[in-house]
């Protein structure tokens, strides 16, 4: 087995007998973005597994033969993202299903219950509706169902298999209560958790929970939304008792029990209770994770944050997002900043570089994240938001004048893949 | 000038620090005998603390602040504490209390009172706010301030603590109150077309430099009010940014009024058959 200390020789020589198997969708951004990263550094074009594939119930190792990997030869995985694709969204719903109910392994707190439950027929029923919510926690069951099978299936395949990022910790870093866990008991600097998940049972238990804990400002966040979705700042004036929602989250709840949510690309302030407390059941519901708002530096009262790209034990890209509203992500009209125009500090950057870099470490048995910094405004303290193990799509940014992907795969070069740490996580 | 500010981060709050110290603190020390410009930041948990004990701090300490001649009270962002959230209390202690003061700046108004306001001094009063209360424009309508060059006031909505009128409003732009006046803001206004109507052809205007009716919901109703005034084509500037203005008036008031500024035109929401239009700083 290579070792992370191999040399450069070694290294590079098995990056050219490795091909890499990306498990996305067929030619999208991601996907078209790794091939010609490939390309330029003279390294075989990736072998393209999609998901669709996989879903439709073709097993690894026949999808990966069909797209061209060598039999008896052992590829590097690299598991991409499965948003952004409805048929594969629905069919990881379905995927959810009480029908496939099994040992769920790698889905982190498996014995909460997911809320109104789709039978695998009723998710396939289910009509695409861009903006909408379907089914988030019976979606993230699927996607850790789909991960174990492509780790198991993996394993069967290629016994000295190796991951790019390791299929259980993706599960982890998807999932912002455990992920916020795992790096608080690494040593990672991140916000104050407001509670245990399982006592945020409500509206009502939410809000106690920041009375008793004083902490009376906070972001509430889908425990597996990614971008902005299901993302509420949240306050509470416990002189007045009034309250206020930041958040892209809606709901029609008088057309159907259970409702509908939907993200609008607009982000609204809530200030009605009625609202308010639907929102956050829903959260609830599927899987709420409350934090302490860090109040962030701005620049022209715009809310400042980063995102930061960590690969192989290295800094890469940064990007500052300056926000119209405290929900800062790059969909929401957002404006990006290089560190140099945002004016933030090189102490600043860096500490939040060195953080971003120990998160990274609590997740050994993987290579990259694009890792969301809050900086505080008062002590410049570096606070982990976010672990995104697909968050290296970052557009028109370089560093060391190369784009993220390119960079990635030549410090996959230079440092060769890790050997797993250990088998069960 | 020198230039302090002073705030308090939330680890710090939440370890039981105080800005009534920091003052004293700062009042201790050899540069505070030259400080002419203190800004007071965010102090903690200012939803439920208001900045009176702090005041009566700066109060307490005055003598050790002889060069001090700006002000700011509650400089800071929604990031930290929404601006309508912002708790105050009287602050007329600081009239008297600091005689050679020029410039003082409040933000936020929740439960805010000037009483009775008498400075010869002072030449910019400027308080931001979601929802300027009644009673703080009425000390403002009867004050004695014969410096005053500036007065910008962000007068706000209903639901942020405006609760006040047109008439409450207006009391504050008589002619003859501020004899040296050259700067007036009324702004931020949910009643902003009404403020247009009412000051338009204000003999007041004939010393001003610049009308600020900027960041409210100034809409084209407004507009035609400040067109058909001579007064106001007068005025060197006229602030108009952040507008709800059609796209065929800012035409108009672009060729017609050369002295106005109409950036940051907004767009009205509509919803279930109503308009909405809202000032900039309501959250």
């Amino acid at each position: 087995m290579m070792s992370s200390s191999g040399s450069l020789h070694d290294s590079l020589a098995e990056a050219h007998r490795t091909p890499m198997l990306l498990i996305a969708h067929a030619d999208n951004e991601r996907t078209t973005g790794i091939s010609q990263a490939l390309r330029s550094l003279d390294l075989p074009a990736p072998v393209i597994v999609t998901y669709e594939q996989l879903l439709s119930g073709v097993s690894l190792q026949e999808a990966a033969l069909q797209a061209g990997l060598p039999a008896g030869v052992t590829p590097l995985i690299r598991i991409d993202a499965p948003g952004e694709h409805f048929g594969v969204e629905r069919s990881l719903i379905a995927l959810g299903a009480p029908d496939h109910d099994q040992n769920d392994l790698l889905l982190p707190l498996r014995d909460r219950k997911d809320p109104y439950r789709l039978s695998a027929r009723d998710a396939y029923a289910l009509e695409e509706h861009p903006v909408r919510l379907l089914h988030p926690s019976q979606w993230f069951r699927g996607f850790c169902r789909l991960l174990q099978r492509i780790e198991t299936e993996a394993y069967e395949a290629w016994r000295n298999v190796r991951f790019w990022n390791d299929p259980a910790e993706i599960a982890i870093m998807f999932d912002k209560r455990v992920c916020h866990t795992r790096l608080s008991q690494a040593g990672v600097n991140v916000p104050t958790l407001l509670a245990e998940p399982h006592l945020l049972t409500g509206y009502e238990a939410l809000r106690e929970q920041m009375r008793q804990k004083r902490m009376y400002r906070v972001f509430l966040k889908l425990a597996f939304g990614s971008g902005a979705s299901g993302i509420i700042a949240y306050q509470i004036n416990p002189r007045t008792g009034a309250e206020i929602a930041i958040t892209t989250l809606n709901a029609e709840v008088y057309v159907q029990r259970p409702g509908v949510f939907y993200n609008s690309k607009k982000v609204r302030t809530l200030t009605d209770s009625e609202n308010i407390r639907t929102l956050i059941g829903y959260l609830c519901g599927h899987g709420i994770h409350a934090e302490r708002w860090i109040p962030k530096p701005s620049i022209e009262g715009r809310p400042l944050d980063l995102r930061q790209l960590v690969a192989f034990e290295a800094t890469g890209h940064t990007v500052v997002r300056a926000g119209e509203s405290p929900i800062t992500n790059l969909h929401l009209r957002s404006q990006r900043l290089s560190p140099h125009e945002s004016g933030l500090s090189e102490d600043i950057l860096n500490a939040a570089k060195h953080e971003a870099l120990a998160a990274m470490c609590a997740f050994p048995n993987s290579a990259s994240a694009g890792i969301d910094v809050l900086t505080d405004r008062h002590s410049g303290r570096a606070y982990i938001a976010d672990v995104n193990p697909f968050g290296d799509l970052i557009r028109r940014v370089q560093h060391e004048n190369l784009d993220p992907y390119t960079w990635e795969i030549k410090r996959w070069l230079n440092h060769g893949i890790h050997a797993r740490r250990s088998q069960n996580v | 000038m020198t230039e302090i500010k002073l705030e308090i981060g939330y680890e710090e709050y939440e370890d039981g620090q105080k800005m009534s110290v920091l003052i004293e603190e700062l009042a201790q020390k050899p540069e505070a005998s030259t400080l002419s410009s203190l800004v007071i930041g965010n102090w903690g948990g200012a939803y439920e603390d208001s900045s009176q004990a702090l005041v009566d701090m700066l109060i307490q300490y005055k003598d050790h602040f002889p060069a001090l001649r700006k002000l700011f009270i509650g400089d800071m962002e929604s990031e930290e504490c929404e601006v309508s959230w912002i708790m105050h209390g009287n602050l007329n202690g600081l009239f008297a209390a600091f005689p050679a003061l020029q410039s003082l700046t409040i933000k936020g108004s929740s439960g805010l009172e000037l009483g009775e306001i008498r400075h010869e001094r002072l030449e910019e009063l400027i308080i931001i706010c979601g929802g300027l209360p009644a009673n703080v424009l009425a000390s403002i309508a009867e004050a004695q301030l014969p410096a005053l060059q500036k007065l910008e006031l962000y007068i706000g909505v209903e639901d942020y603590g405006f609760d006040g009128t047109l008439e409450d409003v207006m009391s504050v732009a008589k002619p003859g109150l501020f004899p040296n006046l050259t700067y007036l803001g009324l702004k931020n206004s949910e009643i902003q077309d009404e403020i247009a109507a009412a000051i338009a052809d204000s003999e007041l205007l004939e010393s001003l430099e610049t009308l600020d009716l900027s960041d409210g919901t100034l809409s084209d109703v407004g507009a035609e009010a400040l067109l058909a005034s001579d007064r106001i084509r007068k005025l060197p500037k006229l602030d108009l940014q952040y507008h709800y203005l059609s796209e065929e008036m800012m035409r108009r008031v672009a060729t017609e009024l050369p002295n106005a500024d109409i950036s940051d035109r907004q767009e009205t929401d509509h919803y279930d058959g109503e308009e909405y239009r809202y000032p900039a700083l309501t959250e």
